[in-house]
């Protein structure tokens, strides 16, 4: 399978969730701040990158594990992958589509917008990261049902 | 090769370029009844944003699309080439081609009055019209996509 974690920005929640289930970040316990920096892609992709598919690294199953920011564009992203898959000759349902908009708060918007839409780092990502760690179980949760899920 | 003609909703303007590329149509501006009646025009819905319609082959064999990718076309052009990229996909496999830039201010209002608001008696007349009058600007995108792909080739 290939797996997109997706959300508005494609920097923070679907980072995370990328290297939760990658095992970069750990899933028993809430990371410091170092950690959660030196998550691949974390904090990173800003408002240029919407719609690049970033790769991030292949799970032991074998499944490749991408994120992808997708401002509101959720339904017409994934009709549009699925669509552009299939005439490609390859087979769209290979595809898996998670959401991690669920695991927002306001902090995480608030933060994420100032640290990558502003570029107001400083400010931004002190706040991005504190909302990260709150959201954290809930994002462990969204890559433990994934797993389940491809099992 | 795939031709991709995309614009905002997939029903007007990259209809019209995708059937003058296939030759359904002539250089010749048309009448506003045979824009009308040209297959798929007017038809896809706002709610089919990002699927792809194959339209025919063209004379070379290459594949002709329509695709509307709403407000955000960056975003989605960036996701095709993600994946062009991923699947190893030559440039020259797949050209893009945005068609918004031959419409006009009543094609985008007749669309929205037909296909938001679906009102089709009064919005898909209007949009005809209004293509009717931008006709050569669709010819030059067309003829432009065309070299484009010859230079690809």
């Amino acid at each position: 399978m290939k797996i997109i974690y997706h959300c508005f920005g494609g920097a923070h929640a679907s980072a995370a969730a990328a290297s939760i289930h990658l095992g970069y970040l750990p899933a028993d316990r809430i990371p410091g701040r170092e950690e959660l920096l030196s998550a691949p892609l974390y904090d990173g992709p800003d408002s240029a990158t919407h719609g690049i598919l970033h790769f991030v690294g292949k799970d032991r199953a074998g499944h490749e594990i991408f994120i992808l920011g997708r401002k509101q564009q959720t339904k017409m992203l994934e009709i549009l992958l699925r669509s552009i898959v299939g005439v490609l000759g390859h087979d769209p349902a290979e595809w898996k589509f998670v959401n991690c908009y669920q695991s927002f708060n306001l902090l995480m918007m608030i933060g994420g917008y100032s640290s990558r839409a502003l570029k107001i780092v400083v400010f931004g990502r002190p706040l991005v990261m504190w909302g990260t760690m709150l959201a954290y179980r809930r994002i462990v949760k969204i890559v433990q049902k994934t797993k389940n899920e491809i099992s | 090769m795939k031709i991709i003609y995309h614009c905002y909703g997939g029903a007007h303007s990259s209809v019209i370029a995708a059937h003058l590329h296939l030759g359904n149509v002539q250089n010749t501006s048309p009448s506003v009844k045979d824009i009308c009646n040209l297959p798929r025009f007017d038809k896809t819905a706002d709610t089919a944003a990002g699927q792809l319609f194959f339209m025919g082959r063209d004379e070379n064999g290459d594949e002709v699309y329509i695709l509307g990718l709403g407000s955000n076309t960056r975003i989605g052009v960036q996701l095709i080439k993600s994946l062009l990229r991923y699947y190893r996909i030559p440039d020259h496999e797949v050209l893009l081609v945005f068609t918004l830039p031959a419409t006009r201010m009543f094609s985008r209002l007749g669309g929205f009055i037909s296909r938001v608001l679906k009102l089709a008696p009064v919005g898909r007349p209007l949009v005809a019209w209004d293509v009717k009058r931008c006709w050569n600007d669709y010819v030059t995108l067309v003829r432009e996509a065309k070299s484009q792909k010859g230079e690809r080739q």
